[in-house]
């Protein structure tokens, strides 16, 4: 008992709630703007996480600037797969009314290649590398300065995005999009450019949370799956296309999943982030946070 | 008296339901121009054709002389062809100055924004009032002055209102109508499609008679008023 009541369970669950939060964000975006299922998503994490581990290990790069241009990188792959892919899919036309199906289908094999993919080109075998393993302490709770680091980046981008998405008028225009498509081409929103900023944006932020994953755990190939779940798990606890609801839901996933590991064992964590996922289909299909929709 | 808006032969449907089967009308730069027509007949399929919302099958546009057939919606919108749509599509999660903020999201309207949003204010000042409100809490009424304060936003010279008073309160209804009296007064070209013909006919310098997606009649609002197929078929007399 005094281990849950302890500071270093806390830390741990916003840390990782923290992260979740990133990764979910960038599934909102590409979901509620265009309805396009990535469930690719994780896979970009782990891209992320390998960018930051090679400029770290080649170039000496800190994780930290290596996560911008694992930004980089994965906002041009979300260039090169929207006009390789899903332009034409999205324009409308028959292909348009099967997006949402043809979109997982399309993603899942960009997963498995990707996946593959990498294996082949780095081994299977996990990473990892030490950067900012100094242990800080604040009464009975330890923890090392990656972690740290990698919350209050995460907690800056998440907050930057969302004063982006309330606060500047792009933003607004992506908002728009996922509130109303169709009006959003009535008022005058270039339904397209925003499509693609809300791409790279939604495939950036899942990177940035991989390289920041990278500090703290090992990373494979084959690492971005569980995301993938969680990432899902997030955006339909805290309601599909809802941002805000999106970031807090990441936080709260994380309490759940470290804290119910703490109470049973780490083996059961998949079955707690799956069981949260039945539950919240079974008794809030709309999402904690989705239930005020006012539309007249 | 110069045409701002010509469309001729205009063909438009969804996939494969072709609802306008070629239909050609202009709007008279400063004028009141009305489409009238049965539930179904094709105005809103026209209208979202003219604003690019949904793309022309076949079929000529020409705005202010300029072919805009091939134009999407945004650049539409920027030449300023501006659509209050049918049902009035609110952003519901955005608040009123929100909604009105990204009515000027085109670059000509996105320098004038704060002084246009004081007219819009100026306009319905039930909208000031209700600033910060979520568009989706706000009557249908407020609702649709929302959407026409969003329309104007973007600066339109062109405003196409799809049945702005669907669905709407007696006095509401009026107080819309005097509002697009008060624009056309103003110096704007309106082209209005209206399930209220007797009304619309009124306030229109020229209407157009749609049926089945064609033309069936066109002519001076006042002088269809008094047509004897318009009187017997939509005004009951």
């Amino acid at each position: 008992m005094d281990a849950l009541l302890s500071g270093q369970l806390l830390v741990a669950a916003l840390v990782t709630g923290a992260l979740y939060a990133l990764t979910a964000l960038g599934l909102n975006l590409v979901y509620g703007t265009m309805r396009l299922l990535n469930v690719a998503h994780g896979d970009l994490v782990m891209i992320g996480a390998y960018v930051a581990f090679w400029a770290f290990t080649l170039l000496a790069l800190s994780p930290l600037l290596g996560l911008a241009a694992a930004a980089a990188l994965a906002a041009l792959f979300g260039l090169a797969l929207y006009h390789g892919l899903f332009r034409r899919l999205l324009a409308g036309g028959k292909a348009a009314q099967r997006l949402e199906a043809n979109s997982l289908l399309l993603f899942f094999g960009v997963s498995v290649i990707v996946q593959n993919l990498m294996a082949l080109q780095f081994t299977a075998t996990p990473r990892g590398y030490q950067y900012l393993d100094t242990v800080y302490r604040w009464g009975n709770a330890a923890i090392t300065g990656n972690r740290v680091a990698a919350f209050a980046v995460a907690v800056i981008l998440c907050g930057g995005v969302l004063a982006f998405l309330r606060f500047h008028v792009t933003g607004l225009a992506i908002k728009a999009l996922i509130q109303r498509r169709d009006a959003a081409a009535v008022v005058g929103v270039n339904v397209e450019r925003v499509q693609q900023l809300a791409l790279c944006l939604g495939f950036a932020s899942a990177a940035v949370a991989g390289a920041l994953v990278s500090m703290t755990e090992q990373i494979s190939p084959f690492m971005g799956f569980p995301f993938t779940i969680a990432a899902f798990v997030v955006i339909i606890l805290g309601g599909l296309g809802n941002v805000t609801g999106g970031i807090a839901a990441g936080l709260l996933l994380g309490v759940l999943e470290t804290y119910g590991v703490a109470l049973t064992s780490s083996a059961y964590r998949s079955i707690l982030v799956y069981g949260v996922f039945v539950l919240i289909l079974l008794l809030r299909p709309q999402g904690l946070l989705g239930g005020r929709r006012i539309v007249r | 008296m110069s045409a701002l808006l010509e469309a001729e032969g205009v063909v438009a449907g969804y996939g494969d339901i072709e609802i306008v089967h070629g239909f050609g009308f202009a709007a008279a730069e400063g004028e009141v121009t009305a489409l009238v027509g049965a539930n179904g007949a094709g105005k809103t399929t026209l209208m979202r054709a003219l604003a690019g919302v949904l793309p022309l099958a076949a079929g000529a546009l020409r705005f202010a002389g300029r072919d805009i057939a091939a134009a999407r919606a945004h650049a539409r919108v920027e030449a300023g062809i501006v659509l209050v749509p049918e049902g009035r599509l609110i952003f519901p999660h955005m608040s009123v100055a929100e909604n009105l903020r990204i009515g000027a999201i085109n670059p000509r309207a996105r320098r004038d924004r704060a002084r246009t949003a004081d007219e819009v204010y100026a306009l319905f000042p039930r909208l000031a009032e209700r600033r910060r409100q979520l568009g989706g809490t706000l009557s249908g009424g407020e609702q649709q002055m929302l959407a026409l304060g969003r329309g104007l936003m973007a600066k339109p010279r062109l405003l196409l209102l799809d049945e702005p008073t669907l669905g709407l309160a007696p006095i509401m209804a009026k107080l819309i109508f005097s509002t697009i009296e008060r624009l056309s007064e103003g110096g704007l070209t309106i082209v209005i499609a209206e399930q209220d013909v007797g009304q619309t006919l009124g306030i229109a310098d020229r209407a157009y008679v749609i049926e089945n997606g064609r033309l069936a009649l066109a002519g001076a609002g006042a002088a269809l008023l008094d047509d004897p197929r318009v009187k017997a078929a939509y005004l009951g007399l």
